[in-house]
């Protein structure tokens, strides 16, 4: 478990958009551990060691199902599959955009 | 721009807050038509050595390892054309240029199976209408960059044509 709950997290590439657009700021609380469906999180990828800023579409048995607001041009749930608890790192709470 | 981003944005020049990727696809936003034709050419130039070829005795090992190697190279730049246009039409394109461009599917559509025929086909007919084919996909991405476009002969031994973007 992180140290301190909150961090800051540069948003890059446009598979958020309208919501969150590149180049936007968004705040993460890390050691939420209750995710709804429609909450946006921050999480792993689970081949790649980046991180990335998706949507939970739905919850199945357990593990989340995520996908970009940009469904257009967005790698995702769709391709990856649902993801195990462990890969989310926070909830965003707040965004600085535009 | 918000003031809160402002002020994010001169702590990040100092403490280089984390990315998270919203799409990660990387790097994202290069997008280029020209491997594509590339490609294609090179479908065409194995056609022309596959026929050139067929003339010599086929029963040689030195033709027949030649026409192996030919068929192989010209199997795999069909799959690269199809990844290549793909990879564009499903990363890059939008509804928005499919609304502009009515075509735009069937012209997708068209390559890929062209790519996939002349890959079963010795005939450079094949091969020529996949290359005029990718081109039409050349001359339809630049078209969505409001770039216009210009087919020149090319200095391949293929003697067809390019499409360039007019920069």
């Amino acid at each position: 478990m992180a140290n301190f709950p909150l961090k800051i997290f540069k948003v890059a590439d446009r598979s958020m958009e309208p919501n969150i657009s590149e180049g936007d700021y968004v705040l993460a609380n890390l050691w939420s551990r209750r995710y709804s469906e429609g909450d946006i999180v921050v999480l792993r990828h689970p081949t790649k060691d980046i991180m990335l800023i998706k949507r939970i579409n739905r919850i199945e048995y357990g593990r989340y199902f995520v996908i970009g607001d940009n469904t257009e041009s967005s790698e995702d749930s769709r391709k990856f599959g649902a993801l195990d608890p462990a890969k989310i790192i926070g909830k965003v709470i707040w965004k600085a955009g535009n | 721009m918000g003031i809160s981003k402002k002020i994010l944005g001169k702590m990040d020049r100092l403490l280089d807050f984390e990315v998270a990727y919203a799409h990660c696809d990387i790097p994202c936003g290069i997008y280029d038509p020209h491997a594509a034709q590339l490609a294609a050419h090179t479908v065409v130039r194995m056609d022309m050595l596959i026929a050139d070829l067929s003339k010599a005795d086929g029963a040689s090992p030195e033709t027949r390892n030649k026409m192996i190697r030919y068929v192989k190279v010209k199997e795999e730049h069909a799959e690269i054309c199809k990844h290549e246009v793909a990879v564009i039409w499903g990363d890059y394109m939008k509804p928005e240029h499919a609304k502009a461009n009515p075509e735009l599917h069937e012209l997708v559509w068209n390559t890929l199976k062209l790519a996939g025929k002349a890959k079963q086909s010795t005939d450079i007919k094949d091969a020529e209408a996949l290359l005029e084919s990718v081109q039409k996909f050349a001359e339809a991405f630049w078209k969505t960059k409001k770039i216009e476009t210009v087919r020149v002969k090319s200095f391949y031994p293929t003697e067809r044509t390019f499409v360039y973007p007019k920069v």
